[in-house]
Parts: C-alpha cells; structure tokens; sequence
C-alpha cells in the first residue's frame, strides 16, 4: 500500500498512511486526538516516554507544541500549524521538529516541515481512522499537495484496495 | 469522481506509461549507461530516445551527467531511497502512538461506562 502511495510521487517525496479501526465515535476520537490533556495521556511511540507539555490552539492558523521527553532524559518536541479544523472529521496541519526541544516555550525548529491530514470516518459505532504523512522536499511540492495532492493518493489508495 | 490535477501525478504517470520507457528505466537499473547504448536494444532514433529520456528526467526517475559529448544516465534510486527511510521513520513513530491511542480511548469508553452505572 504505501510504497505505491510512493511510487506514484516524485522519488524524493513521500507519503506514509496509516488506518485504523477506533472503537470510538469520530467525537470522542477527534477530542482525544486534539486536546492538550488528553495527547499527554496517550502520546507514546515507545514505552516508558512521556510528555511533559503539550498546547494546542486548536483553529485554523493556531499552532500546537508537543514535549516528548525519551526514557534517555532526550527531547523530541514537535511543533506545527492548523491548515483545516472541521470536528469532528477532519484536521490537516504542518508537522515540524524543533533543534533543542528542551525548552518550555517555543523553540527554532529543523524547517524540514511535512503535512499530515488526519480523518475520522463514522463506521456505525465505530471510527475509521486516516493520518496521511507527507514528506516533502520543495516548497512548490508542498503547495501543490495542499491543493488536493492528499485527496488524490487517498483515491488512489481506496482505488488500489479494490483492485 | 476524482480530478487528477497534480502535475507531478501526471508527470510520473506518464512517464510510467510508456512501456518504452519502463524498459529504458529497466535497463539503466543494471548501471549507468550512456544514450546510445540505449538506442541499441529498442531500434531507435537517437532522438527519440531523447525524447523518452526527457520524460524520464521531468520525472525525476533519471538524472543525466554530461562528460563532454557522452551523456550518462542513471537512475535516481537515492531520493527513493531517503524517502522510504523517511516513510520506515514515521510509520513506526504512529503505529507506536496509535497503539497507545487505541488503548486510551478504551480506558476512556470504560471510565464513561462506570460513570453511567453509577448514575
């Protein structure tokens, strides 16, 4: 599945798209998702980590940071920016990572910012659950994708499924 | 119905369309070779194989390196190759945070439960 996501972009860029099923509403998933409280509850890509501060402005143009502070004591903090805010189905924003994560407030970052699109599809009690990553490596790649790129490999990857 | 508007989409498509062209690709993933030597094996002008190499290029599926009049050919696997570095990265970085996701609105759902049993 992603590696065609892959195949079909220009080589130095690259989508990654993760579904799940949620035994959830897309309301109670999207407030989870979304909110400062719950994140520092759940956010975990390794055992043992935690995360000591999290904000989230949550409307279109407000930022968010994530503190993820490793068993090791290092930090990887994530910051980005709202591009769409539609609860409880939809939400797209700029992922970035800052240099020294270590501070309270916000802090420089790498500049290497990708998009993620995340979706919360009602499925009877349950939610279907879409985070589409995208990594790029121009500006103008980044751009044509906020016009619809991710609608397109979404498409293409339902369309591939049913092949 | 979908639109297929993204240039890029339809740059790569189309280079992927040609079965000329995927035999070309096919070739240049044995080594870099030069122009004529992929005339040879297709029966063609040199010009036309320009033409595809163009595409192939617009693409980014190929990068050309001219040493004075002989112009080299390989295939760009190194972006490929960073990007899927990139793409292993973060889908072990969600797969890790959806797991814990899950399991979060599970202890969520159990707590509200409780909660209406209480009542």
């Amino acid at each position: 599945m992603m590696t065609i996501n892959n195949e079909v972009q220009k080589p130095d860029d690259a989508t990654l798209i993760v579904r799940r099923i949620l035994n959830a509403t897309p309301e109670l998933a999207f407030q989870a998702w979304t909110s400062a409280e719950h994140i520092q509850q759940w956010m975990r890509h390794r055992p043992g980590m935690v995360v000591p501060l999290a904000s989230m402005d949550l409307r279109v143009g407000g930022k968010f940071r994530i503190q993820m502070k490793m068993t090791d004591g290092e930090f990887f903090t994530a910051v980005g920016e709202f591009r769409e805010v539609k609860a409880p189905s939809r939400l797209v924003y700029t992922w970035d990572w800052e240099k020294d994560g270590s501070g309270t407030e916000f802090g420089e970052v790498e500049g290497k910012s990708s998009l993620i699109t995340v979706e919360f599809l009602k499925r009877g009690e349950r939610t279907e659950f879409v985070l589409t990553h995208s990594r790029f490596a121009t500006v103008e790649s980044r751009d044509s994708h906020t016009e619809g790129w991710g609608k397109i490999v979404e498409s293409l990857a339902k369309f591939v499924e049913k092949e | 119905m979908v639109e297929y508007t993204s240039k890029m989409l339809d740059r790569t498509f189309g280079a992927l369309a040609d079965p000329t062209r995927r035999r070309i690709l096919a070739q240049l993933a044995k080594g870099g070779e030069c122009v004529t030597d992929l005339a040879r094996p297709h029966a063609m002008s040199l010009a036309a194989v320009s033409k595809h190499l163009i595409v192939l290029e617009k693409a980014g599926l190929v990068k050309r390196r001219r040493k004075g009049r002989v112009h080299s050919l390989t295939l760009e696997a190194k972006p490929m190759k960073e990007a899927q570095a990139w793409i292993d990265r973060y889908r072990k970085f969600w797969e890790g945070n959806l797991d814990q996701f899950e399991k979060y609105l599970d202890e969520l759902q159990t707590k509200e439960t409780k909660h209406d049993d209480d009542k």
